[in-house]
Formats: C-alpha cells, structure tokens, sequence
C-alpha cells in the first residue's frame, strides 16, 4: 500500500510545474558556470593565487572538470536548499489549501503511511536533484575539461586533492549533501505539516535556511555557541570530504547530527499530522 | 772549478724548484674567495646534461598538498625541467642558475666571510655582490674547503626575497648533484574572503602570522650523468 502511496506522491510532483523550477535551476546554473570557466577559468584562478604565485612557480593548475565540478558543487550546495524547500514547503500544505487533503484522508489508509509516503516522495524529488546535478556538474564538466588535480579554496588555505582521489571524494561527498540536503526537506517538510497555506512554509523555510547561513558565516563570538546547534553548519559536511585528510570523527559526529535532525523534524511532522483536524 | 760550477748551477734549480712549490702551495693555502666560487662553478661545468628521478615534498604554509614524482633534467648552459603530473608548487629560480653566475668571476666581487658548519661540513662562507644591477641582489655560499661543494646558498632577489636551499649530497659524492635539496621561499600567506571561498562554517584562526617560509623539499635519485 505503501509503495502505491509512494508511487501516487511521485506522480503528484511529475505533474506539478513548481518540480522542474529546480531541475532547470540546476541546469542554467552549471551550463552558465561551465561556459563562464571555460572562457575565463585561467584568470579566475590567477586572481585567487595571486598572493601564492609571487613566491612560486604554480604548474598544472589548469582547469579541469574535478575542479569545475568542486566549483558548482560548492556554489550550488548553498542555492539547493531554497530548491528543496520549495517543493517540500507545499507538500502537505498544499494539499491543505486545496482541499485534497481531505478526501485522501477518507480512504482506507492511514495517516502514518501519507505522511511515510509524502515524506519518501520527497526525498526522492532531492535524490533527484543530487544526481541530475552530479551528472551535469561532475560528470558533464569532466567530460568538457578533462580530468585532473582539484584545488579546494578555503579562506585560509588551499587543498590540493590528486586525480586518483577525486572519484571516491566526490561520491562520498554526495552522498553526504544528499543527507544534508534530506534535513533541509525534513525541515521544510516539518513547517508544511504545521501550515494550512503553501506559501508560509515555504517563505518561513526558505527565511530560516538563509538566517542560519548568514550565521555560519560571521566569525562573532557570540555566534559560536549557536552554531554546533544549526542543521545548516552539519549540512555543509561534504565539504570536509574534501580536506587534505579528512576528519572522519568530525565528518561522523556531523552526520550522526544530521540523522538526529531529520528523524525529529518527520516524527514531529508526524505527530502534528496524525493529531491535527482537517474537518475545520 | 768545473765541478764548483756544476755545483752551483744544480744548487740554483733546487732553489728555482722550492721556490715554485712554495709559491703554488701558498696559493692553494690561501685561495682567493672568486677563485673558490669559480672552482665550485668548474666543477659543475663538467657535466654536460643529468636526468634524475625526483620526488617532491611541499611543506608549504596555508598549502595542502601530498608529494609528487617525476623527473628532473638539466642540459648545459642553463636548460632545466622538472616534469611532475598534478599541481605542483615549485621554486621561481632555477637551482642550477647560480653555477652560471659564478663561471664568470668579473661580475661580482667575493667576500669571504669566515667558516661554519653545516652539517657536519666545514664550510666557507663567501658572500657575492653583484657589479651590474640586477634582480640578484645578494647571494652567499657555504662551500665546503677543500671538496669545493656548495652545502647551502642564500640568494636574495629584487623580485622574490630570500631563497634559502640546503643541499644534501649521497651517492654521487663525486659530482656536484645533490641528492636532497630543500628549498625555503619567502611568501605571504594565503587568504581569501569567506563568501569567495564559500567556506561558510570554517573558524578563522587569529594567531597565524602574514608572512612565513615555503619549504620544497627535491629528493632526487637515478642520476644518468652526461659529462661535458
């Protein structure tokens, strides 16, 4: 029954306009980030190196595809959460607002098993995103650039991952956005189950996402009490994947987090669902 | 009275024999700082062209990267190639380039400076000023007396500050090829603002300094020597 669900979820998002907007978002994104690299790539990178190529003679820093496929990654990752929200904000409140919600409900299935279902055709639309923009940014860059080296630019220092590397780094680090990526689903998905509009959940996440960013970002003290404690600092973990050596209790103790987050944010969308009265 | 003469004149070439051993001894004892550089630089000019397996380390502050292999080769008068696949963070001058400043001793004045260990090398320090204004500013040699091989320079430059390089010779004692050499450059360190890094979570540490040394470390191995 449950699958059938599923299935019926899914069908609802192919039919919806609002699903593609991320789809070609992610698209444009890396075709334009792809022909923007490919005609000014080299000046890009001797503005970023410039400190460092007056005291060395920098070789084989030429761009490649890891490299171009780091660059969107590392770009997209912080745009993608909006794309999610935005589908997952309107999942249940969307339903709400229109009314089918209601005649679903009167169906012999339970409430835990829409919810279940919903949820799972959700994370679904996000495996979607996470591969269609492995596919294009990864994958479509190397076979544009070529293979090679990848330079991570952090604020302080450069990393510097070898070719051989790059194949297992860039999986492990998918599979680490897709859980990062699945927290920001079950947290819009959390809010949708609390609101009977599509727009408040999606507005309010889409908020929330960007206040916890902007957090992240600021060294103030006063922020570093706060931030162990923002999904949005844990969902950023891939990254770590592309440290020198990685930290893996660090990269551990961060996914851990982000299942917490996510079990909490669908157990109380769970609960709210399975109490709230949608015969007002 | 034949005899006498005969004497004298054997007395006269003995005398001639130890003069001229004694003037050329003396010059050995003290050779002029310019005559020791141009001798390090003889030496070098024995060989024609080297190839020579090469595996670098980077040791580089605010740089991570692991080593690299590849190959070395340098061909007379000044080409030099170092071919490694990947990014590689390798010194502006070329090691070898100072041997060529040295051959012609009328472009700089030599100064010696007194002896110093290096190592376990006894070693004299020779400081060299260019005449001509140049980006060579000043260099200085720790050469070792007697072997004639260069156990450290210090070479400062208009363009990149100091360049510091250790030499380390091995199993080709008998040719002026180093098999370690370490490399320090002077650098600024690297940093760039977080949005353009987009390395949002990242702490930003206070306490590091704004300038350091970049240390390359070349172990070289598999030295095919072409004498010159």
């Amino acid at each position: 029954m449950l699958l059938r669900l599923v299935a019926a979820e899914c069908y609802k998002l192919v039919k919806r306009p609002r699903s593609y907007i991320g789809l070609a978002a992610i698209t444009v994104i890396i075709m334009v980030i792809q022909m923007a690299l490919y005609a000014d790539g080299k000046r890009y990178w001797d503005f970023l190196t410039q400190s460092l190529s007056r005291s060395f003679e920098i070789t084989g820093l030429d761009f490649n595809g890891n490299m171009v496929g780091f660059i969107i990654l590392q770009t997209l990752i912080i745009q993608m959460p909006l794309l999610v929200a935005l589908i997952s904000g309107d999942i249940i409140s969307g339903e709400v607002q229109t009314g089918t919600l209601r005649m679903m409900l009167t169906r012999p299935v339970s409430r835990s098993q829409i919810i279940a279902a919903k949820f799972i055709a959700s994370e679904l639309y996000v495996l979607l995103l996470i591969v269609w923009m492995g596919i294009l940014a990864w994958l479509g860059s190397v076979w544009m650039f070529g293979s090679g080296d990848i330079v991570v630019l952090k604020s302080e220092e450069l990393v510097i991952i070898r070719n051989a590397e790059t194949t297992m780094r860039f999986l492990q680090a998918f599979i680490a956005a897709f859980l990062g990526l699945s927290v920001i689903n079950g947290f819009a998905f959390l809010l949708s189950a609390f609101s009977e509009n599509s727009i408040t959940p999606i507005v309010a996440g889409m908020s929330t996402i960007m206040l916890f960013t902007i957090i992240g970002t600021f060294d103030l003290p006063i922020f570093d009490a706060i931030k162990p404690w923002l999904f949005t600092t844990h969902t950023v973990i891939w990254r770590n994947f592309f440290d020198s050596v990685p930290d893996w209790n660090f990269i551990a103790q961060s996914l851990w987090v982000l299942l917490i987050y996510m079990a909490f944010f669908y157990f109380v969308a769970l609960w709210r669902f399975k109490t709230k009265d949608f015969t007002l | 009275m034949a005899i006498q003469n005969k004497g004298l004149y054997i007395m006269k070439i003995i005398r001639l024999i130890t003069l001229f051993l004694g003037f050329n001894m003396s010059l050995a004892i003290a050779q002029t700082p310019s005559t020791q550089l141009y001798q390090v630089a003889k030496e070098f000019g024995k060989i024609a062209s080297f190839n020579a397996n090469v595996k670098v380390q980077f040791l580089i502050p605010s740089v991570q990267m692991s080593d690299l292999t590849g190959t070395m080769s340098y061909a007379k008068p000044n080409k030099y190639n170092i071919h490694l696949t990947g990014i590689a963070f390798l010194p502006k001058q070329n090691p070898f380039e100072i041997y060529r400043l040295l051959a012609d001793t009328t472009q700089y004045t030599a100064i010696a400076q007194g002896n110093q260990n290096i190592g376990n090398h006894v070693c004299q320090l020779i400081t060299v000023l260019p005449f001509k204004q140049t980006d060579l500013m000043l260099a200085k040699f720790w050469v070792e007396t007697g072997t004639h091989m260069v156990h450290k320079t210090e070479v400062t430059t208009r363009e990149q500050g100091t360049v510091e390089t250790l030499y380390t010779y091995g199993a080709k004692v008998n040719w002026p090829l180093p098999d370690r050499l370490n490399v320090s450059v002077d650098m600024s360190r690297f940093q760039v603002p977080k949005m353009v890094s987009a390395d949002i979570n990242s702490v930003r540490k206070q306490s590091l300094p704004k300038s350091a040394k970049g240390k390359i470390i070349f172990n070289m191995s598999n030295y095919k020597i072409k004498r010159g």
